[in-house]
């Protein structure tokens, strides 16, 4: 099931929002949480033992620690005592709990899945040293969004450590706050807040319901007319042993990054507009990110709560380690103010890249899609000086709107190859879709009719054409800072019941679903 | 606080900081960047910045930095 | 508050006009391929005259490569249609099995049981059920054909089916491995809760109008085992209907070796025969009504014609 399949759009969703409504306020949290654990239930069956378990994990931690600050309290009352030696004691104390804890909720994960590939890897490496023992490799299913609660559940932990946040004596909430069925298959990564709107049952207001279903018909939109429609010429260019001429396959990486884009944030309104029905605001999990200065800022700007995660619990902890904090210090007297922090951050990045990658999936393409991503920033950074020089020299003005198209161009061009290998089934198959790029490549296939043959005709192009057109601008006047929806909502009724009507009748009519046409699984979902 | 213009002008001349409310949010400062910021504050007040004090609303504009900074010298 | 409940029905009502607007639009306006059918195969029996079949077979692939309703009419003058699409959904045989009803009045369904046994999402049920009323979920793609007659004209179903939903084909594939076939086991398969609800709105439905319902389970290599023939057994008897299992009960000397088209998963032409002819025996001892040589049935006649000439035989 997805978020965008009659089941949950007609069903699911109508039948929780009327269930909650009728809930007294008080108990509504109930209702969320029956709802969310029974959705979770139909997609994983048992393994919501799984969750439940991770719940209960996070509860009886919290508990811990909020154990040991009471204990180090009092002991530090008494007399004649080192208050700093105390609290020393009970910090290397709670950093025990941390250290056991995370470690159990990685092996979770791990266990999940990157058993298969682990082991895979390790049979491969005893056939090369000649060895004839093979570990076993049975497929698993990981809980649904395993990936996804996993991270919350380690802020979760990390914050209430670090004291950035209170540890939860009231376990509904954090059952909640990790189970939420929005959130469930393909996040956004949430932290967590006592106060949330989550929590406090709030009515279903007229403004909630509206702003929300049309956010959700938006990205409908997105999903059901663009991405949907783009899969078959990214099936057929990406299909092993497929052989096309450079042109067509950069045409089908080039789709297939807009549909990644399409359907990821697409889904991503669906569940943002599903839970504000609810008055539950979730984190923005993209923030027009093609209109980055550079991969750095993109990676900021896609996928926002993954890149925060990563950086606040993986790239900050380890640039600003002890150890770490001196050598930046040395090195930044050695090699000056840039390229200093430059050499630890690298180390720091790293470690984040190559986590980044392995989230998305058990496979060396991911790792590679990782690393190409590591020497991007690294290179953009090393460069930077140099570049700002060259720039300066030649009196090019980088706020100038030739030189931000070309940067457009240029960031676009990068994330396609990287998301090249995101896709490719292996590693070797996204080197050969790579090289191919360069074979035969001429813009004749434009016009000679090659284009017809992905599984998609004119029509198609010209849907599609207009639908990518109509969400470019949007972004375009959403980074100008420009409310669209706010402008909606203040037209007259009539011009605003013409733009809604027309977009819900756009998607039913030129939606690429029914016969004919296969939808895109969830791309997120697996991970 | 000029002290702190003076760093951030080191690190990023192109930004004006005394007007600039977005520092992190507007992707002014990276989190390269941040990495030398920290450090430089780190020497130069004599305080140390946990990591839970690295957030946007700490960075985004010099006031809140300073802020920052005058706490964290309190509680030394 | 009320403006508001008011405001949301007006906005109902007008994309409820613009649906169905749309929907007389995009609909297609001929059963036949060319019209934009989907599923012309089946739905050729919008064409045959009102009240002329009198057995339905509705079901799965299993059907439409296993019943000849020609063969039926050639040997005995019985008439009848498959009902049958690739993998049908118990949903779909129900609204097909509907369909049929407004013009047809047969006296025995036939429902192939392998449907019994498919998994399907609630929504993909609703879905099925909102496209009868509103055809543009269905055919919201025919904008790429639309023609002028498509905004004037009403639907007028036209295209016979010389195939009567007949869909196999007469190459031959054997299967490598025959061993497991409906080798005895202890475990029955689960019907699941939504196709048993789809399954009593069918009964319910033939009870209604008078209709006698045989399961029947198509000879297969594929879909069918032990698990399956048991629970099926079960099924009949609870429900008091008769069951015609071609893989266990009744031997109609299938031969893998030259009856099936894609290595045991489904007959060809001359399995199917094989399957027609023991159909026709038990039509014919329900004493059903030979319709050859009435003036009423002379298009059977051409259809038959038809198919001979295409299958060779």
């Amino acid at each position: 099931m997805s978020y965008l399949s009659n089941t949950y759009l007609f069903l699911i969703l109508p039948f929780i929002v009327v269930v909650y409504s009728i809930f007294l306020k008080k108990y509504r949290w109930v209702c969320l949480l029956v709802a969310s654990y029974a959705f979770f239930f139909i997609i994983s069956g048992k393994l919501l033992l799984c969750l439940l378990f991770t719940t209960i994990h996070c509860f009886l931690y919290g508990l811990v620690i909020k154990k040991y600050d009471a204990d180090c309290a009092l002991e530090q009352e008494k007399k004649d005592i080192d208050k700093k030696e105390v609290k020393q004691k009970f910090k290397l104390k709670k950093k025990r709990v941390l250290v056991i804890s995370i470690l159990i909720q990685v092996a979770i994960l791990f266990a999940y899945k990157y058993m298969p590939f682990f082991l895979g890897n390790i049979n491969s490496i005893f056939a090369w040293f000649g060895s004839d023992y093979q570990f076993k490799i049975s497929k698993i299913i990981a809980p649904i969004g395993l990936s996804f609660y996993t991270l919350e559940a380690l802020s979760y932990m990390i914050d209430v450590f670090t004291g950035k946040i209170e540890a939860e004596t009231k376990v509904y909430k954090l059952a909640l706050f990790l189970s939420f069925f929005p959130q469930t298959m393909e996040g956004p990564i949430a932290r967590y807040d006592k106060d949330s709107s989550l929590f406090e049952g709030n009515n279903i207001t007229y403004k909630n319901l509206c702003f929300g279903l049309q956010r959700m018909v938006w990205g409908s939109f997105k999903k059901i007319v663009i991405a949907d429609r783009l899969n078959p010429i990214v099936k057929c260019v990406f299909a092993t042993g497929s052989s096309y001429s450079g042109f067509v396959v950069l045409f089908g990486a080039i789709s297939y990054t807009i549909m990644l884009y399409m359907e990821f944030s697409g889904t991503m309104d669906v569940i943002i507009g599903s839970a504000e029905i609810f008055g539950v605001k979730l984190p923005e999990n993209f923030r027009q990110p093609f209109f980055s200065k550079n991969i750095s800022e993109f990676w900021a700007r896609w996928h926002i709560t993954l890149g925060a995660w990563f950086k606040d619990y993986i790239f900050y902890p380890v640039s600003l380690a002890k150890k770490m904090k001196s050598l930046t210090v040395k090195a930044r007297h050695k090699l000056g103010n840039h390229f200093g922090p430059l050499l630890t951050g690298s180390i720091a990045l790293s470690a984040v890249w190559l986590l980044n990658g392995l989230w998305h999936g058990a496979g060396w393409n991911y790792i590679f899609f990782g690393v190409y991503h590591l020497f991007l920033i690294i290179l953009g950074n090393l460069f930077e000086p140099y570049m700002k020089k060259l720039s300066d020299k030649f009196h090019i003005d980088r706020t100038k709107k030739l030189y931000r198209a070309f940067q457009f161009v240029k960031l676009f061009l990068l994330v396609v190859i990287g998301e090249l290998f995101f896709r490719a089934v292996t590693l070797s198959d996204g080197f050969r879709l790579f090289f191919s790029i360069f074979k035969g490549f001429t813009l004749k296939n434009v016009f000679d009719g090659t284009l017809m043959n992905l599984g998609l005709d004119g029509y198609d192009f010209v849907v599609l054409g207009i639908s990518i057109l109509v969400v470019f601008v949007m972004s375009l006047l959403k980074e100008k800072d420009i409310d669209v929806r706010e402008k909606v909502s203040n037209m007259n009724i009539v011009a605003r019941w013409i733009l809604y009507l027309s977009l819900i009748m756009f998607v039913v009519i030129f939606g690429a679903y029914g016969p004919g046409y296969q939808a895109i699984d969830p791309i997120y979902a697996n991970y | 606080m000029e002290k702190l213009i003076e760093i951030l002008e080191g690190l990023n001349p192109d930004v004006d900081y005394a007007n600039t409310k977005d520092l992190v949010d507007g992707h002014y400062l990276d989190s390269l960047t941040i990495l030398s910021l920290v450090s430089e504050i780190e020497d130069e007040f004599d305080v140390e910045i946990p990591t839970i004090e690295i957030v946007p609303n700490n960075f985004n504009s010099v006031e809140s930095l300073w802020k920052l900074i005058t706490k964290l010298q309190k509680d030394e | 508050m009320h403006k508001n409940v008011f405001k949301a029905i007006g906005f109902l009502s007008i994309l409820t006009v613009l649906l169905i607007l749309t929907s007389l639009i995009v609909r297609p306006k001929n059963n036949d391929k060319e019209s934009g059918m989907y599923m012309p195969d089946a739905n050729g029996i919008l064409a045959e005259k009102k009240n002329t079949i009198d057995a339905l077979f509705i079901g799965d692939s299993l059907i439409y490569t296993s019943i000849l309703p020609t063969k039926l009419y050639e040997d005995h003058g019985f008439t009848s249609y498959d009902l049958s699409t690739p993998a049908q959904r118990l949903y779909d045989s129900y609204e097909y099995l509907l369909k049929a009803l407004d013009t047809q009045k047969p006296s025995i369904v036939f429902i192939e049981s392998n449907g019994f046994f498919r998994e399907f999402s609630v929504g993909s049920a609703l879905k099925a059920k909102v496209s009868r009323y509103l055809p543009v979920i269905t055919y919201h793609n025919r904008w790429k054909s639309l023609k002028w007659n498509d905004f004037t004209k009403k639907p007028e179903y036209s295209w016979i089916n010389y195939n009567k939903g007949y869909r196999g084909t007469d190459k031959v594939k054997s299967p490598t491995d025959i061993k497991d076939y409906m080798e005895k086991k202890k475990e029955k398969k689960k019907i699941l809760d939504i196709d048993k609800y789809y399954i009593e709105l069918i009964l319910d439905l033939c009870k209604e109008n008078d209709i006698e319902v045989v399961l029947l389970s198509t000879p297969s290599m594929k879909s069918y085992n032990y698990a399956k023939y048991v629970r099926m057994k079960d099924f009949s008897k609870e429900h008091g209907l008769e069951y015609i299992d071609f893989n266990l009960d009744i031997d109609v000397k299938i031969d893998w070796q030259t009856d099936t088209a894609d290595r045991g998963d489904h007959l060809n032409y001359s399995g199917a025969k094989k399957v027609t002819e023991y159909i026709g025996k038990v039509l014919k001892e329900k004493k059903f009504v030979d319709h050859r040589g009435d003036e009423r049935y002379k298009d059977w006649d051409d259809s038959l014609a038809k198919f001979k000439e295409v299958f060779n035989d």
